[in-house]
């Protein structure tokens, strides 16, 4: 057995890699995240959904020309109205069968037709039109939300998580206080108190909703704030910040260099999340009629025109119905993506 | 019944009393006044690092004003110096403060108590704005290659960040540098832009020492550097470490739980035990003439591979104690199979037995 | 932009969903045949050396990743005597632990499947009617008898019938392997109850106790009472011992029981074992990556390297006739209290990852012993001794000679 016996070889000289390394094929970190994110059926509907919205709100009003945002049809209407009287002479009745012919300069709450795809709506606006442009607005609005949202909390969280102490606990208990406020009660006193501006003119009515959901930004950032500051809390207990604090890097290159870009994956999820639940608020407040006012308007105040009149709720659908299935795709679609999303970034977190 | 009762007065007169609380007040007076003797000592200009009675403990317990009631000691009076080139391994299971001990040297914990010398600096109070300077100077290599690297980045941004936050060479030069790093290392060029989860552990391993050694340390702290790695794999990396030492004179402090390997590589080894120093001394005494009971306990634990030698173990009974309650007296004779009465209660000194060769223990000082 | 892919050795996008294709069509089909009610006599087989407890007969486990498919366990065979200790031995990828998660079919679907071979053990189960019942005795009890399952071919829903109860398993992780909610003596009764029927609480706790008593705990009620945070690990590996035992089982896999404790408490777990392989009557199957361990525990080894059986032997021929040269290798590099050489010996070179392997030796590039042959196909098993096996070209010379 001896001619077996291994000869002791120089060891510093030892080859790394080897051919059967070198046969290991990968995916690179790109498809990794394209495949997980592609394997579910419902993240590529939501992807569809999202993308789908985004051209018709934006790309929409550059192919459909023949409405705008804030034209009446003027093509004027004719109404009808027949009324009937009757009145007694000398025992014997007569009936008095009445007809009304107005002429109206607005066409409004025509059906849809090949004018009008949509109809028009009850001030003579072209529904797939308004569709549009308020679609623009609902979602500008919830994507400025968001993203005030989350800076304010990666910051909030950032400062809580990195330096603990006491200046996570004042951090915290803000955040505490903050979640124990209601929100939407709290939106409409706010509204009211606008009320008194808009009339007295310090405030125009259209800068009602971005007020409001600016208030919303301060009221929910403490979300994030938790999660970024969870999540810091945990990286900065692995070995490679032990690591940066050892290699004597400064204080803010550890926390946006090494901190943040660990922690940005949960964001991202967490922001197409929050997407979803900002375009209902907006909708909720322009329901209640604190959003855009006319000639401007968005999805929630398309809905809104039911409250004022029982006839469009039962029986013009074609006003109100397209602005409800537009807010029920984007908040679904969000969603799904920001599911795909922590599936695709967070292979932990699922199942 | 009269037997019995002889028996038990014997007892009671042959059992030394111990008063507890006196003793301990004898020992703690005892070892301030040695450290105030050693603090008072001029630093040793050979040495790279020179730790003196250094402490760390961690509050358990504080009031609502924020005062300590209760602290866990994790390191306990440690004393030691290194030469560039040399390598100290400490030795020690689980809860016994080896890896505290290697984080407070490099002031990643700050310590409670001692000096810390490096390089003819006591940088025991250093902030950590000085601080930033000095770490460059000694690193540390961690045991879980999976989590010391950083998820997000290329190897080579890993390699290449620490060189150019401390201007180690010109920006142009960068890259170059880090790729002759990088085969100093063992790793092959196109590593460069790949991802640390692509990398097995040995190789993970390789990364981290590269990218600790990046900075021209002194002084590097391993961390139970192979302890996660395949024996195969194990060997290649302590082979590494054993040459890189060569080529830049660096000194190690190697923390390991396996005696094995620790002998493998060191020049001086320490045996810790509850946050204190059992035994210090040159491998070859410490591997020759073993003179604490936890010591050559340890040697004999290790199975052997080889089915013939069966070895005769020193049977030690029970589990480790918490290190947030240590025993009264000397920290091990809850374990030890020849402890005596007066170990339940005093606290052996740790005392130099041969030349360079120290270990606190009541039955040596018998002898 | 692909071809740049490939050179950097990352997969093109058209390769990757091929992979997914062909993965989705063999998991379906596994996972429909590990799901699906079958008869006993669909599983029912025989030894092929009545004095084993455990054959695995080429044996294959894969898992199908997203990255290609990984052969974990390729074609892996090896017996396990009545009242012996086997230990498996390799390194990290190997596929020791698939092989033994093999045996208890806890392997992860859809993912992990077996993907073919035979696992036959020898099962001391209920007796059953043609109909399947349970035959029951006059006095209530039920009626037992010596069978021999293929566990391989079992459908997931029969696996009861063994696993906890024939076949048991201790895990590395003492820490997160007991439930932190229930007391030890919960968790301990719970396998009485399962596995022997009629049992009442007291008959539960008695059995317990001894379980506790065996495994040299010496406060049984304090422990018995005990929460699992209140243990040490030590102690809770004993616990974890005890309810390995608790339903006497013919087989015990212990899966790398001592790596996560400490020297000194892996000496005693280790003398523990020791004892109770001589108490009670069964066999255990020792699966760790310490040659020192397996030197003091086993009695026959298996070396496994890369999903394959290079080696295997009594432990006597392993450690004083190594032939293999990984076996040699991991031997030397393996650092010693005795040894006293200035550098350590290693084995060049990465554990290969499993995916896409050639078919030539997997050894080949990190060994530096090879022949000719070595490049050609992979080596078949050779018999050295009664005992002793070998795959490696090195000795196929020999054997063609003689």
């Amino acid at each position: 057995m001896d001619e077996l016996e291994l000869k002791d070889k120089e060891v510093v000289e030892e080859s790394v890699d080897t051919p059967l390394d070198k046969n290991v094929r990968l995916m690179s970190p790109t498809q990794m995240l394209l495949r997980r994110f592609f394997r579910s059926k419902l993240s590529i509907v939501g992807l569809v959904m999202v993308i789908s919205l985004f051209l018709f709100c934006f790309a929409g009003p550059l192919l459909y020309t023949a409405w705008g945002e804030t034209e009446l049809d003027k093509s004027g209407k004719t109404e009808y109205a027949t009324s009937e009287s009757t009145y007694t002479v000398d025992g014997v009745t007569y009936t008095i069968h009445q007809t009304t012919e107005t002429h109206l300069v607005d066409n409004f709450l025509s059906s849809p037709d090949g004018i009008h795809p949509l109809g028009t709506d009850d001030q003579g606006y072209d529904v797939l039109a308004r569709l549009m442009y308020g679609g623009r607005v609902s979602l500008i609005v919830s994507f400025m939300t968001v993203f005030l949202l989350t800076i304010f909390g990666v910051l909030m969280g950032g400062i809580a998580g990195y330096f603990g102490g006491w200046i996570d606990n004042v951090i915290m208990r803000i955040c505490d206080v903050l979640m124990c406020l209601p929100g939407i009660p709290i939106l409409l006193i706010i509204s009211s108190a606008m009320d008194g501006w808009v009339s007295l003119g310090m405030m125009e009515e259209n800068w009602r909703i971005y007020i409001l959901m600016l208030f919303l930004t301060f009221i929910s950032w403490p979300g994030t704030a938790r999660l970024v500051r969870g999540q810091i809390l945990s990286l900065r207990e692995q070995e490679y910040m032990v690591a940066a604090e050892a290699m004597g890097y400064s204080v803010s290159r550890k926390i946006f260099k090494h901190l943040v870009p660990n922690v940005m994956p949960q964001l991202i999820v967490q922001m197409s999340l929050s997407l979803g639940s900002m375009i209902l608020y907006e909708a909720t407040l322009s329901y209640l009629n604190m959003g855009i006012k006319a000639p401007f308007t968005a999805w929630g105040s398309m809905i809104n025109i039911i409250t004022t009149n029982q006839d469009i709720l039962q029986n013009h659908l074609y006003v109100w119905v397209p602005a409800g299935v537009c807010i029920v795709v984007a908040v679904l679609g969000f969603n799904f993506v920001g599911d795909g999303l922590r599936d695709a970034l967070d292979p932990k977190a699922r199942r | 019944m009269a037997d019995e009762k002889i028996i038990t007065e014997q007892a009671a007169d042959v059992a030394p009393v111990y008063d507890d609380a006196a003793e301990e007040a004898a020992f703690k007076a005892a070892r301030q006044a040695q450290m105030e003797e050693d603090f008072a000592k001029p630093f040793d200009p050979e040495a790279i690092l020179e730790v003196r009675h250094l402490r760390k403990c961690f509050p358990l317990k504080k009031t609502l004003g924020g005062k300590v009631t209760k602290e866990l000691i994790a390191v306990d009076d440690i004393s030691f110096k290194l030469k560039p080139g040399e390598t100290l391994g400490i030795v020690g299971e689980s809860g016994c403060g080896k890896t505290t001990m290697g984080r407070a040297i490099l002031k990643l914990h700050q310590p409670s108590g001692g000096q810390i010398i490096f390089n003819g600096e006591d940088i025991t109070n250093y902030k950590s704005s000085q601080m930033r300077e000095i770490r460059k100077q000694m690193q540390i290599i961690f045991q879980d290659p999976y989590s010391s690297l950083p998820p997000r980045s290329t190897v080579g941004g890993i390699l290449s960040e620490p060189v150019e936050v401390h201007k180690i060479v010109p920006k142009a030069e960068i890259k170059d540098y880090v790729l002759e790093l990088m085969d100093k290392c063992g790793l092959r060029d196109y590593y460069y832009e790949r991802y640390p989860h692509e990398f097995s552990g040995g190789q993970r391993q390789r990364i981290c020492i590269a990218r600790a050694l990046s900075v021209n340390p002194k002084l590097v702290v391993c961390d139970e550097p192979v302890s996660a790695l395949d024996v195969s794999i194990q060997a290649q990396i302590i082979n590494l470490l054993k040459d890189l030492q060569k080529q830049m004179n660096l000194a190690y402090i190697f923390i390991s739980h396996d005696l094995s390997v620790v002998k493998f590589i060191s020049d001086k080894i320490g045996v810790m035990y509850l946050g204190a120093m059992m035994e210090f001394g040159n491998k070859k005494d410490i591997f020759e003439n073993p003179l604490h009971p936890y010591t050559k306990a340890l040697f004999s634990a290790i199975p052997h591979p080889d089915p013939d030698v069966k070895m005769q173990r020193i049977p030690l009974a029970g589990d480790i104690p918490s290190p947030a309650n240590p025993p009264k007296g000397c920290r091990f004779h809850t374990r030890c199979p020849y402890a005596k009465e007066i170990c339940k209660h005093v606290t052996p000194t740790y005392k130099e037995y041969e030349e360079g060769h120290f270990a606190a223990c009541h039955l040596l000082e018998e002898e | 932009m692909s071809k740049e892919k490939k050179a950097r050795g990352y997969l093109t996008g058209r390769e990757i969903r091929a992979i997914a294709k062909a993965n989705k069509a063999d998991m379906k089909r596994l996972e429909a045949y590990k799901n699906r009610k079958a008869d006993e006599e669909e599983f029912l087989t025989e030894m092929k050396d009545p004095s084993n407890i455990l054959e695995i007969e080429d044996l294959h486990t894969y898992f199908f990743t997203e990255q290609g498919v990984v052969k974990a366990v390729n074609g892996v065979s090896f017996n396990i005597p009545k009242n012996a200790t086997v230990g498996i031995v390799g390194e990290s990828g190997c596929g020791k632990s698939v092989t033994s998660m093999s045996v208890m079919r806890l392997i992860q679907g859809p993912t992990g499947q077996i993907y073919s071979g035979s696992i036959r053990f020898k099962a001391h189960d209920v007796a059953r009617d043609a109909k399947g019942k349970p035959i029951k005795n006059e006095d209530g009890t039920y009626a037992t008898e010596d069978k021999t399952y293929d566990i391989a071919k079992m459908p997931i829903r029969e696996i009861h019938r063994i696993r906890g109860k024939q076949i048991a398993m201790i895990f590395q992780e003492p820490m997160t392997s007991l439930n932190p909610v229930f007391t030890i003596g919960q968790q301990l009764d719970e396998v009485t109850f399962i596995h022997t029927p009629g049992a009442t609480k007291e008959s539960a706790k008695a059995r317990s106790i001894e379980m506790l008593n065996l495994v040299g705990i010496a406060m049984p009620e304090r422990v018995y009472a005990a929460f699992p945070h209140e243990l040490s690990g030590g102690m809770r590996q004993r616990v974890m011992i005890a309810m390995a035992l608790a339903a006497d089982p013919r087989l015990i896999i212990a899966d790398e029981p001592t790596t996560a404790l400490d020297v000194t408490i892996q000496a005693q777990i280790l003398d523990l074992l020791r004892d109770l392989k001589d108490k009670i009557d069964g066999s255990i199957l020792l699966i760790t990556h310490d040659l020192g361990v397996i030197a003091e525990m086993a009695d026959y080894v298996v070396v496994m390297y890369a999903g394959k059986v290079i080696e295997q032997g009594t432990v006597e021929e392993i450690f004083h006739n190594p032939l293999h040269p990984y076996t040699i290798g991991l031997q030397k590099s393996k650092p010693t209290l005795k040894s006293d050489d200035e550098a350590l010996f290693n084995i060049p070179g990465n554990v290969p990852n499993p995916v896409d392997m050639p078919n030539y030796c997997y050894f080949k590039e990190r060994c530096d012993k090879c022949v000719k042959a070595c490049s050609g196909d992979y080596p078949c098993m050779v018999q050295v001794s009664p005992t002793h096996y070998v795959a490696c070209h090195l000795y196929d010379k020999e054997e063609n000679h003689g």
